[in-house]
């Protein structure tokens, strides 16, 4: 991508001004072309990895590790499909490596997961959802009597699953598998 | 993740996928955490919360910034909590664009919150059957965490002739928290928990689900703490052995039943997913009504008679638990409540227009009986080992075992790394006296526990110790000491009351269990008068506006107080039941 970037040199005068045209169509071109190479590699997890800090075991459970994550790069679903990020959020991130501030990027924060997320392919809305895990009767956990929780809370993205049910009170004998 | 992983396929893929950064700022545009993620336009919808915790728009500030005078900060050891549930925090700290709010509606009484509070409240300000009550709760189901209630007087109390003195309760209370409280809340309590408890009876007798309130005699002292009896507790027979058995199994079944009572009466309309975000107020400072937010948006309502606050506290907003929080009590512990509708909007909405907050860092419910994941479930069979002595990281006792449970998770979390590494002590002997399936259970399910680090055991307690971390030598001796206080009947280290009931560390076999806090519920909020009213910081009522239960303040002060029980459920239905027969008169 470096070479690309170079605009060409103009030199003469005269030539500047037939070439005008020609050297903002490049560099609108190289814009474009750079901006859709980076916009891919920006969707990749080792973007997310090198570019701005380290991602702890982010990325390497992502390819295999405790958490959903793995099962999620096994069905071809990136970093940021799930930890969405807008505008104002990488702009915040922006400001905190500007600031130097590279050890309170506020990922967790920032990139924080909610069920709006999983839903929008997990079932479509949390009553979807609950159906599709009807058979396991008085213990689904997707229609428990405390109302909807946050996925995460026992799907977590990378780290061990947790069983949020048992915690309090028998459940029927489920276990976590992922 | 269930057994049979296809249920859980994913049914719907559109993700955005290499459409540059129009896109992406078109995302950005529809909200923080907005649900962009779709490609298919008609299915972009906004996450109904957004959860904007640590977003430029929502720093982290707003829970030091929000208040309305100069603040200063006392240097303070800065550590994450444990506590890792967290909800979406509703409140809107910025200005929400007329633009944006796509309707107004009118009612008498708009109830924030209709977990246990705001059910009472609503039910109250209903009761007269003409005032119109618009009840929002921001979940799918109102939280209803609790098992009895603490009360002074009442028909059923005065019947089992437990006679408590409203003078010598307000003192007991007043003295936990250490005189640091107003008048008007505690007295509230005092002079009417009793009446309120008849009327709870009542709206029990009104609804489908057979509860009825009983006078439960608990243990007469704990430790030195000792106060009269003042529980009421609750029981149905539709509940199963399940329902009771749960700590705040109960609870649930009795917000439920309101919330089926509040859909009956036909002054009262009460809707889910529907979060309070901001309040308003207009130029002579009245409290008029809220913003609030359903799928299709922001809406105003405008209350004519009154707003009652009842969104309870912020245990499930980790930020603002370390805000607001002493770092020891938040660090090393767990949440104990599986809902995470308390992130302290209430509170932020309340100071945000002037209202006074109770003095920081902020009083919570903690019990010990944790470890890191949650509080050890009585369905582990693991509970007869949690009574033994408490032992810290070197290896030594460190409190008497009879002490109640905020006073063990203070003691706990004053040991090394604010309790990062304390124990229960067992042995073959507490096992052995278990009846056969209760010792079967405990083999069961105890292996699962030492597989986390969350439990060791050993043939002896040297090699215990070895498991613990702890010198040997020191251990046997802390057990030999212990053992010899129950020979002799007197703890010479920490003065344990009941050492009658306690039994040796001795056998072939010896167990430790981390043991740390637990977080029920945070039981600081805006301060109110004695008719719930929420004061200002010049202790002048702000018009229109109440607060009960969790989300009011002026009732407890440094920590809950277990020893009393139930007093935060018993703030919870008598304030509930007085705001709302003040704010349906609009007085
Ligand atoms: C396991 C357990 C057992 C307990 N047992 C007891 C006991 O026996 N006795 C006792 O005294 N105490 C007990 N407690 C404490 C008790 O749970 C609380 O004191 C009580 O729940 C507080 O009730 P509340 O209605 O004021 O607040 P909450 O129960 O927190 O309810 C507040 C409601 O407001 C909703 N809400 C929050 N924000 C918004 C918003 N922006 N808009 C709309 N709605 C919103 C929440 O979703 C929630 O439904 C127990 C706690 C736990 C966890």
């Amino acid at each position: 991508m470096a070479e690309e970037q170079q605009a060409p040199k103009a030199t003469e005068p005269t030539k500047k001004r037939k070439k005008a045209p020609i050297v903002i169509g490049v560099i609108v071109a190289v814009i474009v072309v750079a901006g859709i190479g980076f916009w891919n590699w920006h969707e990749q997890p080792s973007f997310c990895g090198t570019v701005c800090h380290t991602m702890s075991d982010h990325v390497t459970n992502y390819e295999e590790g405790p958490g959903v994550a793995h099962l999620h790069q096994a069905a071809n679903v990136s970093c940021l499909d799930c930890h969405q990020a807008t505008l104002d959020v990488q702009l915040a991130e922006v400001r905190s490596q500007l600031a130097g501030d590279t050890d309170n990027l506020g990922l967790a924060d920032r990139y924080y997961v909610d069920n709006s997320v999983c839903l929008d392919c997990h079932g479509g809305s949390y009553e979807e959802l609950a159906k599709s895990t009807e058979d396991l009767g008085a213990y689904n956990p997707h229609a428990n009597p405390h109302g909807e929780m946050n996925c995460n809370e026992c799907h977590k993205g990378h780290a061990e699953q947790q069983d949020t049910c048992s915690q309090c009170h028998e459940n029927g004998g489920q276990r976590m598998l992922a | 993740m269930s057994e049979d992983q296809s249920r859980l396929e994913p049914t719907r893929r559109g993700f955005l996928k290499a459409a540059g950064v129009a896109a992406l700022s078109a995302a950005a545009a529809t909200g923080a955490f907005g649900l962009t993620g779709c490609g298919k336009a008609e299915a972009k919808e906004e996450a109904l919360v957004a959860n904007n915790a640590g977003v430029g728009k929502f720093s982290e500030s707003v829970y030091t910034d929000v208040f309305p005078f100069e603040t200063r900060g006392i240097p303070v050891l800065k550590k994450e909590t444990g506590v890792l549930r967290r909800g979406n925090v509703a409140y809107v700290a910025n200005d929400i664009p007329e633009s944006e709010i796509k309707r107004t509606e009118e009612t008498d009484v708009l109830v924030c919150g209709v977990g246990l509070t705001g059910s009472c409240a609503a039910l109250s300000a209903s009761d007269d059957g003409t005032t119109r009550v618009l009840a929002l709760e921001k979940m799918d189901v109102g939280r209803g965490m609790f098992e009895g209630m603490g009360v002074v007087g009442g028909t059923k109390m005065t019947e089992a002739g437990n006679i408590v003195d409203p003078a010598e309760m307000m003192d007991r209370m007043r003295a936990a928290a250490d005189y640091r409280l107003p008048i008007d809340p505690i007295k509230l309590w005092a002079d009417r928990s009793g009446e309120a408890a008849d009327w709870m009876q009542e709206k029990f007798d009104e609804g489908d689900g057979q509860i009825e309130t009983y006078y439960k005699t608990g243990n007469p002292t704990a430790h030195h703490f000792d106060v009269p009896q003042t529980e009421i507790s609750f029981r149905s027979p539709q509940w199963s052995e399940k329902t009771t058995k749960n700590a705040g199994g109960g609870g649930m079944m009795i917000v439920k039943d309101f919330a089926n009572t509040l859909n009956k009466r036909s002054n009262v309309d009460l809707r889910f997913n529907t979060p309070v975000c901001k309040l308003e107020r207009n130029a002579d400072g009245r409290v008029t009504g809220a913003i609030a937010k359903d799928a299709d948006g922001y809406f105003r309502v405008n209350a004519a008679k009154g707003v009652i606050l009842a969104m309870g506290g912020f245990e499930s907003n980790p930020a603002m638990l370390e805000a607001w929080c002493r770092t020891e009590d938040i660090e090393h512990c767990s949440s104990w409540a599986p809902n995470s509708g308390g992130t302290g909007d209430g509170e932020l909405m309340g100071i945000e227009i002037g209202a006074q907050m109770d003095p920081l860092p902020a009083a919570i419910m903690n019990f010990d009986f944790g470890y890191p994941e949650g509080f050890y479930p009585a369905s582990s069979g693991l509970r007869p080992l949690l009574g033994g002595p408490m032992i810290n990281q070197d290896g030594v006792r460190y409190a008497a075992e009879d002490l109640p449970f905020q006073a063990r998770s203070n003691a706990t979390n004053a040991q090394w790394h604010r309790g990062e590494k304390c124990w229960r002590l067992g042995s073959s002997t507490q096992v052995n006296a278990l009846a056969p399936e209760a010792q079967q259970l405990l083999k069961d399910n105890l292996p699962a526990y030492v597989e986390k680090g969350y439990a060791v055991e050993a043939d002896t307690l040297a090699e215990l110790a070895d498991k613990m971390g702890c010198d040997a030598s020191t251990l046997e001796a802390t057990v030999a000491r212990f053992n010899g206080f129950i020979d002799s009947g007197h703890d010479d280290d920490f003065y344990r009351q009941n050492l009658a009931k306690a039994t040796k560390i001795e056998g072939d076999h010896f167990y430790a269990l981390r043991n740390q806090s637990c977080i029920l519920a945070t039981v600081s909020g805006l301060v109110v008068d004695y008719y719930c009213h929420v004061l200002d910081y010049d202790n002048k009522p702000i018009e229109g506006l109440y607060a009960a239960g969790g989300n009011s303040g002026g009732f407890f002060a440094g920590e809950y107080p277990r020893h009393v029980f139930g007093p935060s459920v018993g703030r919870c239905v008598t304030f509930g039941y007085v705001s709302g027969q003040h704010a349906a008169k609009g007085e």
